[in-house]
């Protein structure tokens, strides 16, 4: 077996660490040069973070020599979102160039229990400016230009990272860091799962502590990881997770990930009807394999939910949410200094009377509901990751937040706070990545992980990687 | 015009006048039509809610935050 750790799961890489065959401090070498180096091919990158990681790196080192080890995590570099706030110097741009000399003197919650599981800060990665929240149409749409995803496409044609999470996904996917903190408020960790071809858990509402973290939408922002796997995903999550006296939507439970749900028992699995309607072919194609495949493993049945304008629902939250979060920012006219070409986009949304947002967070809770009856028979829903594959970085997107696009999935699970896993699901002709997603009801992150993890015990999609990059 | 259309129509016309009125300044025509479709799009799904909400009785809460104390 390679002692590399380029892409190499935690849960290898952990054991190395912890049985001192591989250093910490090397580790850490390994993967800031990589960002250093690679990094700028895919505009994954907005600060390496090389002394901050060193230090951890050395501290890591000693602790573990002195028998200190604190957990699968210790000396593990990882990159954060760079809507993180960190102290220590490093600019914290939210992705948008009005903020890219943006600095904080704490770090965020996340970022403190990463810490303190001994996992190493080596970077701060990209994003899409704001995280998408002031509209886009275009992978460009961040001051560090557009996202891009590793796997490329056949013919050399650059693809998009997908968003809003696009450093986080790209930097995984390239073997830069051994997994990275991404957010979601609809679609931003899944997206770049899907895009970069790996695991992205988008947690419960609540799991993860937000103190620190720019805001695009109080009720409906979460923070989560981007892994090589969904074993990874689990790991990470549990370092992460936990009450926060800074962030009250925080929830007292605790998570501790079990790697043995699940062992020695059928899932039994829904899917939307029709789900994948509409999804270009391959999507669709790779995610009917992908049932069959969790035939051996699951009953698979099919459901539906009642009909109710999920999509608009969940929109009106974040469009009017964001213009609250931002309304300092857009009545100053600070918009004007975006890179998306629809800086404009945000006036619409100041314009949301206050009863049609009190009417969709009245909605919501009905959402909820309806959500979790339906599911609860079911250890999780399955679909299509996103219905598509990667676009082009010079072409538009239609984008489902901002446009009139149907995605259940993503409106359901993000208004109802739902966590969701997205693992590879196979390779379209071009060569780019789909996902299948995983979503289960509030707090039932270890069972969507077991059914993610026994679909890849199944499948080899996760142990590819893109050509070139493994040294 | 179906009831429902026109009421969108009412509403998005009244949002566009609000956004005309405090920040027409800053934008070309162009970016007025975009704003316009964009505000086009909010309106419809306030439609969409409205029918929706024909549901909800007048105890259905919204999703809400829970009380704090800081002790």
């Amino acid at each position: 077996m390679s002692d590399s750790p380029i892409f190499m799961p935690i849960r290898e890489l952990s054991e190395l660490v912890r049985t001192r065959r591989l250093s910490p401090v090397e580790v850490a070498e390994t993967f800031l040069d990589r960002l250093e180096r690679v990094g700028p091919r895919y505009n994954a990158v907005v600060t390496v973070t090389r002394e901050r990681a060193l230090e951890g790196a050395r501290r890591a080192e000693r602790e573990i020599a002195a028998g200190d080890y604190r957990g699968r995590l210790h000396g593990i570099p990882y990159g954060a979102k760079d809507l993180l706030a960190t102290a220590g110097g490093a600019p914290t741009t939210w992705g948008a160039a009005p903020f890219r000399n943006q600095r904080f003197d704490y770090d965020a919650g996340v970022v403190r229990r990463l810490e303190a599981a001994g996992a190493v800060l080596a970077a701060k990665l990209a994003m899409v400016e704001l995280a998408g929240g002031m509209g886009y149409r275009q992978p460009n749409a961040s001051f560090t230009g557009p996202g891009m995803s590793p796997w490329g496409g056949a013919g050399g044609g650059a693809a998009w990272s997908g968003g809003s999470s696009s450093g986080s996904g790209a930097a995984v996917a390239a073997g830069l860091v051994s997994f990275a903190i991404g957010s979601e408020t609809w679609g931003s960790i899944l997206s770049p799962a899907n895009n970069c071809g790996l695991a992205g858990l988008r947690p419960t509402y609540g799991r993860v502590s937000r103190h620190g973290a720019m805001a695009l939408s109080w009720t409906l922002d979460k923070l989560g990881p981007l892994c090589l796997t969904a074993d990874d995903c689990g790991i990470a999550l549990e370092a992460m997770a936990g009450y926060d006296a800074n962030d009250p939507t925080t929830a007292d439970i605790a998570y501790r990930y079990d790697a043995d749900e699940g062992q020695g028992r059928r899932f039994r699995l829904g899917v939307l009807r029709d789900v994948a309607a509409g999804a270009q072919a391959e999507v669709a194609a790779n995610f009917e394999r992908a049932l069959a495949v969790l035939a051996d493993v699951a009953d698979i049945e099919e459901i539906e939910f009642p009909d109710m304008p999920y999509e608009a629902i969940t929109r009106t939250i974040l469009n009017a949410e964001s213009a609250s979060a931002f309304e300092d920012f857009i009545e100053s006219g600070g918009a004007a200094g975006l890179t998306a070409r629809e800086s404009h986009t945000p006036y619409a949304r100041m314009a949301i009377p206050a009863q049609d947002y009190i009417r969709a967070l009245r909605l919501r809770r009905k959402v909820m509901i309806i959500a979790d009856e339906a599911m609860t028979p079911y250890d999780a829903l399955v679909a299509p990751t996103r219905p598509i594959t990667a676009t082009p970085i010079d072409q538009d997107f239609r984008s489902v937040v901002s446009g009139d696009g149907r995605d259940i999935m993503g409106a359901v699970g993000n208004s109802a706070g739902l966590p969701a896993i997205s693992v590879p699901s196979g390779f379209s002709e071009a060569g780019l990545p789909t996902g299948i997603q995983f979503m289960g009801r509030a707090y039932d992150e270890n069972r969507v992980i077991a059914a993610a993890r026994a679909y890849q015990s199944l499948t080899d999609w996760h142990t590819r990687h893109p050509e070139g990059l493994a040294d | 015009m179906s009831k429902q259309g026109k009421a969108e129509a009412d509403k998005a016309a009244g949002m566009m006048s609000s956004i005309r009125a405090r920040y027409g300044e800053r934008m070309t025509e162009e970016q007025m039509e975009a704003v316009g479709e964009d505000v086009g799009k909010i309106a419809a799904a306030t439609g969409l809610m409205r029918a929706a909400a024909l549901d909800l009785d007048n105890g259905d809460i919204p999703f809400v935050a829970t009380p704090y104390r800081g002790d």
